[in-house]
């Protein structure tokens, strides 16, 4: 029987104040992410609760040469599939989202049109798969490219490419894009 | 020329969409992070225990590699020892012979030689004195 040491221990304190470094920068857009990929659903706090933890739980596993970016994304999407797999996901149609506990903000202060625009394009958001859903907010949301998508989704290049080609396909109806 | 066109296009349709989604955000609510560093704090000593956990991995893997290794040294035996004895050279091993030298004569009459054993082994130099320009024999 072998024996092998995993990890030295590190020091307790060190390691959260390290986790917590950085995680800063990426907590909000984590949070989005997970609201959006669940519809806003209110199981989405309780996933964002679980990531943060299980995040931290393994952060001994994390290699240091990965970003941390698409490690803590990873463990969000899992936990995400994971959720969608074992409940009814509680999902609010979009007109409610503004209402909801902690709701969305404007980030500036939009003309009509794209607030229009914007309410159509996460209309048709919440119509798609799960999985195509996810692809869709870490590009457009997320701004992860196509690499770090399949790094955290697992999906191969051509069926992320696909996905985008698929919503971009709807979404032009919407805007007007001018030549 | 299209196809950049159609890139450029894709690129402005995919800059608007990013634009629409993102100007909708929500901020962390702060009874969601004050939950997250309670419950931090109570994982602390659990995750102090699981970085120092000595793991013990499967048997089965010292013995994998016990065996890979003996294989592996056969392998590299066989192929040295079928070197060896298929080794061409080997035909042809050099056997030391000593030459004696009985007499040397020139026309007959026999002549003063000198022989020289240098540093090297397998050389022998014979000097025979000469005496005009005369047919040398040796035996």
């Amino acid at each position: 029987m072998t024996l092998n040491r995993q990890h030295t221990a590190a020091p307790a304190e060190a390691e959260r104040e390290l986790f917590l470094s950085l995680l800063a920068p990426v907590k909000t857009h984590l949070y989005n992410f997970i609201r959006k990929t669940m519809n806003f659903s209110a199981d989405a706090d309780d996933v964002f609760q679980d990531t943060l933890l299980k995040g931290f739980r393994y952060f001994h596993s994390y290699d240091r040469k990965r970003g941390f970016k698409t490690w803590i994304f990873a463990v969000a999407h899992n936990l995400v599939k994971d959720r969608f797999r074992q409940t009814a996901v509680r999902e609010q149609p979009i007109a409610q989202w503004h209402e909801a506990e902690g709701g969305e903000q404007w980030n500036q202060a939009p003309g009509e049109q794209t607030r229009r625009e914007a309410g159509e394009i996460y209309h048709l958001a919440t119509q798609l798969q799960p999985r195509a859903r996810e692809v869709f907010y870490l590009y457009y949301y997320n701004e992860f490219s196509v690499a770090e998508i399949m790094e955290v989704t697992g999906l191969s290049r051509a069926n992320v490419k696909f996905t985008l080609h698929k919503a971009r396909q709807k979404i032009k109806s919407i805007l007007e894009v001018t030549e | 020329m299209m196809r950049s066109k159609e890139l450029k296009n894709r690129d402005k349709l995919d800059r608007e969409i990013s634009r629409r989604i993102q100007s909708l955000e929500a901020q962390v609510p702060p009874e969601l992070d004050h939950r997250f560093l309670e419950s931090l704090q109570e994982l602390q000593p659990e995750k102090a225990a699981l970085n120092t956990r000595v793991s013990r991995s499967p048997w089965f893997k010292g013995v994998l590699a016990a065996a890979a290794t003996v294989l592996l040294a056969a392998v590299m035996i066989f192929f040295y020892v079928s070197y060896q004895q298929n080794d061409p050279s080997s035909d042809y091993v050099a056997e030391a012979q000593e030459v004696w030298l009985q007499e040397t004569t020139v026309e007959g009459t026999p002549a003063t030689t000198y022989v020289m054993n240098p540093k090297e082994a397998d050389m022998t130099i014979v000097w025979v004195e000469k005496i005009k320009n005369k047919n040398l024999n040796t035996k």
